[in-house]
């Protein structure tokens, strides 16, 4: 055995049964065990990026690891924005990469790159193994350090004769990866408890973390018995689910104005699984000024990061709630006069459609994603790109669960969306996955659709077609003085955008075209109904705007509304 | 509270796995977290890489202490007013 085939039994006794890679030079060897590995599925995608990021979908939908392989070189840096994107939204992945043979390291080798130091700042551990007896166990770390405690990516680079070399070591991990972290201690169970009863205007504050630690069910339990106000992050979508009525949505910039409404007149914020991003918190001197700060989170580097908590606790989520649901239960929490208030405010501040002029006008982004949400799948996994699209899933899809809304949350990362919606694709064949994507995102891994072609897999994609980079012209709109700065992807003068429909058909994917109301309904369901993978291009106006907004650098509460805005430039004018 | 915070100087003892990379995660870290090397001795001890380290910068000290505690290859990090700090030395 050779120690690229001692890989392949890892795989096997971990069951680790789907990867996503790219062949070439210095990987060579593993792929040559690849071919007597029956257990293991490789999925060929047709760019490392969009391996990556495939792991990366397969690995949030799944809640198991993604594994993503490449060679040395162009294929390790055609790596980096899919692993980058998994480091800054925890996601455990194992990256394996050949590297050029040892002697001819730090040599500007044909096809080197120094992947060990080019990647250290978007890994959670890294290694260049110089030895086949290192190989099994470095493996093997990688793969218990990637998914305990914070997830995140491990990256293993391997040069080609390491692979090829004769092992007969066992292959145990070389040393213990995964850091102990106890369950909270019961003072600190009872010092939150304190807090929470002592508060008058409690908000829970629940991020992408849930998920990560598989809580999802005790969070639910714990939001349930406490009957807490919630908001969530971008990645904390679903941890609510969409039953509970106390739920008001995603706070920040695009968030709700029930959410931040109630978060900037909060006396006590828990924390819980969030890291307290600037898109969540807007200027952080501003944000929940009021409020007592409660953090709950597994890494300790996220506490007392960006603002001092109250109370900072770092244990694992589930224990963590459970112990706190059985506090809460015991004695409910007097805050009904709160909790009205926060309804009213969900009333009046959620996240509206408008309802159309007609049926002959273009449909809006928000009224598109509400009709998708109605029309999908209670289970339908969401893989979104990144921009306008993206904000308006987040505020108008009726999302169950967290996993199954995938965003590319941290690293905003146009082109996630395809790929990862193959990897959920794989993760879970039998259910609904729809990549939303923008005309510009969809663009930037389109080369999956071939991907997609070869193993018949049924993703359902809607591409939201402004023509244009909605996000950036929205921007570009309210605080550039509305010069746009080269936006357009569909020339109004040109009509030189890519024909989606032709596109698709290449991959011998079906095609459906809508560009007004009346046609929506029928739309949807030719992309559902279609037996296999589908596309549906829907042209929305190029003026529409995501609201509400708050200003980059602004507070939470200073939020730009579309009412007043007819005249986008002069929003930030008459908003605030 | 970053943008009003003094530059303080922090002085870190490290412990980290005697492993390719692991001085230079270390210091990268550092910059990375938004301070400034300025002085760094490392030698090597019996169960790895012994690092002395002083670094200048606005943010807490803690926070740093904490992002360098999480690289896998760092063994423990202590600060010259941690209770252990002199035992541990010696």
């Amino acid at each position: 055995m050779n120690a690229a085939q001692q890989i392949m039994e890892i795989f096997k006794a971990r069951g680790i049964d789907t990867v996503f890679g790219y062949p070439g030079g210095c990987i060579m060897p593993l792929y040559d065990a690849l071919v007597d590995s029956a257990g293991v599925t490789h999925v060929l995608c047709r760019h490392e990026q969009g391996c990556a990021l495939a792991a990366d979908g397969y690995a949030r939908a799944s809640g198991r690891v993604g594994v993503a392989i490449a060679t040395s070189g162009p294929g390790a840096t055609n790596l980096i924005t899919g692993v980058a994107n998994a480091h800054r939204d925890s996601v455990a992945m194992l990256v394996i990469t050949g590297q050029t043979p040892s002697a001819l390291i730090g040599t500007d080798s044909f096809q080197e790159v120094d992947v060990l130091g080019m990647t250290l700042d978007i890994v959670k551990h890294s290694a260049l193994i110089t030895r086949a007896e290192e190989v099994g166990p470095a493996i093997a770390e990688a793969l218990d350090l990637a998914t305990s405690g914070r997830p995140g990516p491990v990256w293993i680079d391997i040069p080609k004769d390491v692979l090829q070399a004769p092992v007969s070591a066992p292959a145990g991990p070389r040393r213990e990866s995964a850091r102990p972290v106890r369950a909270p201690a019961s003072g600190e169970v009872a010092a939150i408890v304190d807090l929470l009863r002592r508060a008058r205007r409690p908000v829970l504050y629940s991020g992408g973390g849930v998920a990560r630690a598989g809580a999802e069910a005790v969070f639910r339990a714990f939001a349930a018995a406490s009957g807490l106000p919630h908001v969530n992050s971008l990645n904390g979508i679903g941890n609510a689910g969409r039953g509970y009525v106390e739920d008001l949505g995603m706070l920040g910039m695009h968030g709700s104005f029930a959410a931040n409404r109630a978060v900037d007149a909060c006396d006590l914020l828990l924390v819980v699984g969030a890291r307290l991003d600037d898109r969540a918190t807007g200027r952080l001197d501003d944000f929940a000024p009021n409020a007592r700060l409660v953090h709950i989170d597994i890494d300790a580097a996220e506490l007392h990061k960006l603002r001092p908590a109250e109370l900072a606790v770092r244990a694992d989520l589930a224990p963590t709630l459970k112990a706190l649901t059985r506090c809460v239960a015991k004695a409910p929490l007097m805050i009904e006069a709160w909790r009205r208030r926060c309804r009213e405010w969900r009333q009046h501040g959620g996240f509206a459609v408008a309802p159309p002029a007609g049926p002959d006008v273009p449909i809006s982004g928000p009224a598109l994603i509400r009709a998708l949400s109605e029309a999908a799948p209670d289970d339908a996994i969401v893989a979104c790109d990144v921009g306008q699209h993206q904000m308006w899933v987040a505020q108008h899809f009726a999302f169950g669960a967290p996993r199954h809304h995938l965003s590319s949350g941290g690293l905003g990362a146009m082109g996630y969306g395809l790929p990862a919606a193959i990897g959920a694709q794989f993760a879970h064949p039998h259910r609904t996955v729809i990549n939303v994507a923008g005309d510009g995102s969809f663009m930037m891994n389109v080369q999956e659709l071939a991907t997609i072609r070869r193993h018949r897999l049924p993703v359902k994609v809607v591409i939201v077609d402004n023509a244009c980079l909605g996000m950036v012209r929205q921007q570009q709109a309210l605080f550039y003085a509305n010069r746009e700065s080269h936006i357009d992807l569909d020339h109004i003068n040109l009509d030189d955008g890519p024909d989606f429909a032709a596109l698709a058909a290449a991959f011998d994917i079906q095609t459906h075209r809508v560009d007004r109301y009346a046609e929506l309904e029928t739309g949807l369901r030719a992309l559902f109904d279609a037996p296999g993978a589908a596309l549906l291009q829907v042209a929305i106006d190029r003026a529409d705007n995501v609201w509400p907004m708050v200003a980059p650098g602004a507070a939470n509460r200073d939020m730009l509304h579309a009412a007043p805005c007819s005249n986008p430039a002069a929003a930030a004018e008459v908003c605030p | 509270m970053i943008a009003n915070a003094v530059v303080e100087r922090h002085r870190f003892i490290c412990r980290l796995d005697l492993e390719p990379a692991a001085l230079e995660r270390l210091v990268q870290a550092v910059r990375r977290r938004g301070f400034t090397i300025e002085r760094v001795g490392a030698e090597r001890a019996s169960d790895g890489l012994l690092v002395d380290l002083t670094v200048s910068g606005a943010r807490p000290a803690e926070t740093l202490r904490a992002h360098l505690e999480k690289i896998h290859t760092v063994q423990s990090v202590q600060r010259p007013r941690d209770r252990c700090f002199i035992a541990d030395r010696g």
